[in-house]
């Protein structure tokens, strides 16, 4: 839940480390954090970004692909999609067959480097939307400390929205069971009457993140815009 | 790299950015904006200029000022720009019926669009248009399948030049193992050499295999245009009863087709029953085959084709089968005496057969039939075919409108002499007979004769005003049923609802409109789709008031497609009698939309010959 403090604490750890970071590209994402003041859906913007990971485990596996859009009062532009191949040392392996990424395709993506550069250029002043934030945040975390050479301790702050959560503790306020696998994009997407999607990448599951958002908000509440202040957390 | 090739996909299932190319539909795409509306949000209205709404998932409502209902509109189908309703335009709001996930084009974009693409514009102008836009799944996939000759081609075509030898060329042959070879010079086509030239025109007749192979191939041949229609090339060359032809582009060919590459691409095709009935010798064996022709025209239906292609079909089917009993009937009777040609009037002339039709044919000869001998031939020649027509399920006329009746016997100065009579003394029955007879082609034998025919027939029409004067008296007798169609819908119950005959109060009348215009274009095109393109090219008629008459057309006649389909599933006999009942409610006030133009196309044509 937020408070006057919280949004007060996380706009002091902006400026904080937009002093010391010694990249450009990130002290002005930074600055874009520090100003961000988030209400209604339809006036607060906002990226939905989805991650293609080699495994689960954020000290050996990588990001291998970065797919986002972006929310602007409450309506998605396409325009805005963009789809990035991280190229990496390590082989794909295994779950190339997931992602159906292959290691030749990977060799003609850009530099992780870049790749966070045109992201958090692109999520300045926004709003971070993540199906399951948790797996993706904390690869971005990783990711930023070694791109800016920050201590193991340091958090790069972003205010997030997690379909998976919001729907979670709305079915827990109501009561209502739930089923393993029923928070999974695709059954929460049917759930809402979304279209189903057919081939999965970054930038379709984010896209098909940013449409559930939007879908959630709608149902959330019917008569006014929802206030978002509720569902948002703070990294 | 921005990915959106899935929505690029799901645009083209949409009318009728259907038309605009990849290239175009990618731009288009990144200037979309995607918002959701929970069930009874607003979501426009049109006096804003709120720019075009595509439903991407689920339905809209739209109302008037006073929120009364206008229309529904569902997945894939378009709202938020100008929209006539029964013809009238009106503002309207937009609420969502269902939750829906909708694509936004602002309205700078859209117009952006309109201004740059004609068709794309067209569209949105044409009132008929915004409102029958149901495209189906179907449809997109079977064009988006293979549509022109160029994408069958395989490999690069074998080639000799002119100058090779025989032996040289057959050695070839036998060494790359094929049974046809193009011969070029200068790399321009010139001619083809096939298994069967080498028998017939080397082998046979002692040719020297040392002489260039320039003075036994075919030359010229007929050949297919890289940019063909698959469907049109196919039906040529069974028509023809080519196995092969060359493809070509710029005279230089590029590959070889056979009518088994096409067939084997659309494995289902009707036009394989086609193939099939040139290689059956007896009756019997021809009605054996006719037996799939249910199937055929359902599957075909269902392919969601649209109704010309559907006519087209059916009819190559009948041609066929005709063409195939001439064929023995000539093999019974011997060589015909003169030269002669098979008519066919009505849907099958006009290429618009469906799965209930009649014949309607008739005998043209080069002169004057002269003693018994040459009467009891093609007495016995229509005998056979009308006859056996009629076995394979093509009913006798009921007006007696057959070869088989002497008095559609004659020579084409008796022909000439016939329609000159209907032409310049018109009366009722004559114009009857004319509305019949001016839809004619021929099926079988010599062109030249139905071709001579057909000018001066058209030329005749063309002058005379006062003839077209009771064409036109004769065709506006038909009206589209709109009064009943008005308290059908609005009672919209459909529990004593008599069912409408699409045929006579949807179909006939749009035909006989558009025959008469054609008639002052001095059009001898049969077929109504094309003759309305015609028209609408020479500027007889509006272009978009023709488009809007075409489309129609093709809904009428696509509801009755769909209905005779499902009888035929159903395992009764297809008839042009639609209950109401049957109808959706979208697909009811499609119809009416559809009556609704025809009237107005009718209006147009009583004040154009008061």
């Amino acid at each position: 839940m937020l408070s006057v403090y919280s949004l007060w604490r996380l706009r002091r750890r902006c400026s904080q480390l937009a002093g010391i970071c010694r990249i450009d590209l990130l002290c002005d994402y930074l600055e874009g954090c520090e100003q961000l003041n988030p209400g209604q859906i339809d006036n607060t913007p906002m990226i939905a970004v989805d991650l293609e990971l080699t495994g689960l485990d954020t000290k050996k596996n990588k990001i291998i692909s970065i797919g986002w859009t972006l929310i602007d009062n409450g309506r998605i532009r396409l325009g805005s999609n963009q789809h990035l191949l991280v190229s990496t040392d390590h082989s794909v392996g295994d779950s190339a067959t997931i992602h159906e990424l292959l290691d030749n395709e990977l060799e003609t993506g850009i530099s992780i480097e870049d790749a966070l550069g045109l992201l958090f250029q692109a999520a300045k002043g926004r709003v971070w939307v993540f199906h399951h934030a948790g797996l993706d945040v904390a690869f971005l975390q990783v990711a930023c400390r070694q791109w800016a050479e920050l201590g193991a301790s340091t958090r790069i702050p972003m205010m997030t929205l997690d379909t998976l959560q919001i729907e979670l503790s709305t079915r827990q306020r109501r009561d209502i069971p739930v089923k393993p696998g029923d928070l999974q994009l695709g059954e929460l997407r049917a759930h809402y009457h979304l279209p189903d999607y057919k081939g999965h990448n970054a930038l379709v599951d984010a896209l098909a993140t940013a449409e559930l958002m939007l879908a959630m908000a709608a149902r959330l509440d019917r008569d006014e815009s929802l206030h978002l202040k509720p569902y948002l957390k703070f990294i | 790299m921005s990915d959106i090739a899935h929505i690029v996909d799901f645009l083209r299932t949409v009318q009728p950015f259907n038309s605009l190319d990849v290239a175009l539909l990618e731009k288009v795409s990144e200037q979309l904006e995607v918002a959701y509306y929970p069930q009874n949000k607003t979501i426009l209205a049109s006096e804003s200029s709120p720019g075009l709404a595509i439903i991407r998932k689920g339905a809209v409502r739209l109302v008037d000022e006073e929120h009364k209902f206008l229309d529904k509109r569902y997945e894939r189908e378009l709202f938020g720009h100008k929209i006539y309703f029964h013809l009238e335009f009106k503002h309207y709001i937009a609420e969502a019926e269902e939750d829906s996930l909708i694509w936004h084009l602002n309205d700078e974009d859209f117009k952006k669009l309109c201004k740059q693409q004609a068709d794309f514009d067209a569209y949105f102008n044409s009132y008929f248009h915004n409102r029958l836009s149901v495209p189906s799944q179907a449809q997109y996939l079977s064009e988006s399948k293979i549509s022109v000759v160029a994408d069958l081609i395989k490999r690069k075509p074998v080639c000799i030049d002119i100058s090779v030898s025989i032996f040289e060329t057959a050695k070839m042959m036998s060494q790359q193992d094929i049974s046809s070879v193009l011969v070029t010079e200068k790399e321009l086509l010139v001619g083809i050499v096939t298994d069967k030239d080498l028998r017939h025109r080397v082998l046979a007749k002692a040719v020297d295999p040392a002489a260039s192979i320039g003075g036994v191939m075919t030359r010229n041949p007929q050949c297919l245009i890289a940019s063909d229609d698959v469907n049109a090339a196919l039906l040529h060359m069974m028509r023809e009863n080519y196995h092969h032809l060359p493809v070509v582009e710029d005279q230089r060919p590029i590959g070889l087709i056979t009518a088994g590459d096409i067939l084997r691409e659309q494995s289902e095709h009707p036009l394989r029953l086609v193939r099939d009935i040139h290689k059956r010798d007896t009756l019997d064996e021809l009605v054996i085959l006719s037996k799939r022709l249910p199937l055929l025209f359902e599957r075909t239906v269902n392919l969601g084709r649209n109704s010309k292609q559907v006519g087209l079909m059916i009819t190559s089917i009948t041609d066929a089968f005709t063409c195939r009993l001439l064929v023995l009937a000539e093999q019974r009777f011997g060589p015909p005496p003169m030269k002669y040609a098979w008519l066919a009037f009505g849907s099958q002339a006009r290429e618009e057969q469906t799965a209930r039709t009649d014949q309607d044919n008739a005998l043209i000869f080069e002169r004057k039939l002269e003693g018994d001998a040459e009467a009891e031939y093609f007495s016995r020649l229509a005998e056979f075919v009308c006859d056996g027509l009629d076995k394979l399920g093509y009913v006798y006329c009921p007006g007696e409108i057959m070869a088989l009746n002497v008095k559609w016997r004659l020579s084409l100065r008796q022909w000439k002499r016939q329609f000159a009579r209907w032409i310049d003394e018109p009366d009722p029955m004559s114009v009857m007979h004319c509305s019949i007879f001016f839809d004619m082609r021929r099926i079988y034998g010599d062109t030249r004769l139905v071709e001579d025919l057909q000018t001066e027939v058209v030329a005749k029409a063309k002058e005379n005003k006062i003839f077209r004067h009771f064409m036109a008296t004769n065709a506006l007798n038909q009206r589209p049923p709109l009064g009943f169609f008005r308290r059908f819908v609005q009672e919209d119950d459909g529990s004593h609802s008599e069912g409408l005959n699409l045929k006579h109060r949807g179909i006939v009348p749009v035909t006989d409109l558009i025959r008469i215009r054609a008639l002052e274009a001095g059009i001898s095109e049969a077929n109504t789709f094309r003759r309305i393109e015609l028209v609408a090219e020479l500027g007889i008629m509006n272009k978009n008031d023709a488009l809007n008459l075409r489309d129609a057309l093709n809904l009428i006649n696509q509801v009755r497609l769909t209905h005779q389909s499902r009888q035929m599933e159903a395992g009764d006999a297809p008839t042009n009698f639609v209950p109401i009942e049957a109808l959706s409610s979208l697909k009811r006030r499609n119809l009416k939309a559809a009556f609704m133009l025809i009237k107005k196309a009718q209006q147009a044509m009583a004040s154009r010959y008061q």
